[in-house]
């Protein structure tokens, strides 16, 4: 019998939630794999596959960051998507604002306008930069990645990206004489 | 179903860093355990300066119930920031309404009194700032001690509970200046106690907005945690 949302089901999550503030990692396993598939149900709803296991991993973590917020004999359900719900829309507006950031620090000087360089000259700078600062400009610029998700396409770490990034601008805007 | 890659990985790290927390207590008992400081500090400080007309003044009908919606006021936001502050627990928009209300109420009041002057030594803008600067240094303590209780939750209305804490600290004061403050005058009322009640709502919400919120992301486990 398919257990979902049976009373049962709810009570244990309750008592694994109680036993976790107590500082009990076998019940904390269990609840976290217990409630995996339904997070996992509730995250592909609102966020794009590419960003799913991060959001995924901001949630756990803010949940166990606030776990002493729990009132175990209320339902566990409620707090953890109010938790989710809230996790999520705060990673989206902070990814949001990150790209915003990038885009006001470059694209004006990288901007194709009377004033600005031509298209040749962009096409120019592109082919002196390195395979990896090109990389980084397609994946962050072209193609308007965040940094965990141009890392993960690049194989290295989101803060080396960024890195990676800033130096591939750098480089850009020499290149373009900006 | 199918679960996200990273799950193993994280629930063995999280599972490796869970220790015994306090948990945090139902927000009525905070509530009634953060309200009993400022009444006390209020209580004190009201004592020690009370208006000379008091005892006239509480034969008024519209004067106590004045002070009495103003208290309940302050008590309900008060309530509601602790809601806020606790993931499950968010009220619906019926609590803070009926905290408005209340106060409007409280205005309300005022305005069915007789009023009286101003004094006749002093501008309205240099006696009315005497009582700004009091509203201000009698709520600040409660505030600050709200907001860091708020802290401690996990809000997910954080603009909400910041706007709620100022109004709850600043409402508390002006029940404190009513008795304190000689001056009845409408305006210098409405200008001096209870429009900073409104500014102080406006920007301690906009200090949640920044502030209350950044539980949900940070790096890793919290170092906040407290041992139970």
């Amino acid at each position: 019998m398919d257990e979902r949302d049976t009373p049962e089901r709810a009570l244990r999550r309750m008592q694994w939630m109680e036993q976790v503030q107590r500082g009990d990692d076998d019940a904390y396993r269990a609840l976290l794999d217990d409630i995996a598939p339904s997070l996992a149900a509730f995250l592909r709803s609102r966020a794009p596959a590419a960003d799913l296991e991060d959001v995924y991993q901001e949630v756990l973590l803010a949940v166990h960051r606030v776990r002493h917020t729990y009132d175990p004999r209320r339902p566990f359900e409620p707090w953890l998507f109010a938790i989710a719900r809230f996790v999520a829309v705060s990673y989206f507006r902070r990814q949001t604002r990150v790209r915003r950031e990038v885009l006001v620090d470059v694209a004006p000087e990288v901007a194709v306008g009377d004033d600005g360089p031509g298209r040749h000259q962009i096409a120019e700078a592109l082919r002196g930069l390195s395979p990896t600062e090109r990389e980084a400009i397609r994946l962050l610029q072209v193609e308007g990645l965040s940094f965990e998700q141009a890392a993960a396409r690049m194989g290295t770490t989101p803060g080396a990206a960024k890195v990676r990034g800033h130096r591939a601008y750098k480089a850009f805007r020499r290149l373009l004489g900006a | 179903m199918e679960i996200p890659r990273n799950h193993r990985g994280l629930v063995e790290r999280l599972a490796a860093d869970v220790r015994p927390v306090s948990r945090l207590r139902s927000p009525t008992a905070r509530m009634l355990a953060w309200m009993a400081f400022p009444a006390a500090l209020l209580t004190g400080a009201a004592v020690a300066h009370l208006r000379a007309d008091l005892a006239d003044r509480l034969r008024a009908p519209t004067f106590v119930l004045e002070v009495g919606l103003l208290a309940a006021g302050a008590g309900i936001s008060t309530w509601l920031a602790f809601r806020a502050a606790a993931p499950d627990r968010r009220s619906a928009g019926g609590g803070f309404w009926l905290a408005v209300g209340l106060v409007v109420a409280a205005v309300a009041a005022l305005l069915s009194e007789p009023g009286g002057s101003l004094p006749a030594s002093g501008g309205f803008a240099t006696v009315g700032a005497g009582c700004l600067e009091k509203t201000v240094a009698l709520a600040a303590l409660p505030w600050v001690m709200l907001v860091l209780a708020l802290r401690r939750g996990a809000p997910v209305v954080p603009a909400m509970g910041g706007a709620l804490a100022g109004a709850a600290a600043f409402l508390l004061a002006n029940v404190a200046m009513r008795v304190v403050c000689p001056i009845d005058a409408h305006l210098h009322v409405l200008t001096w106690h209870l429009l900073p009640a409104g500014v102080a709502a406006v920007l301690s919400g906009a200090l949640g907005a920044t502030w209350f919120g950044r539980w949900a992301l940070s790096a890793g486990p919290s170092r906040r945690q407290r041992p139970g």
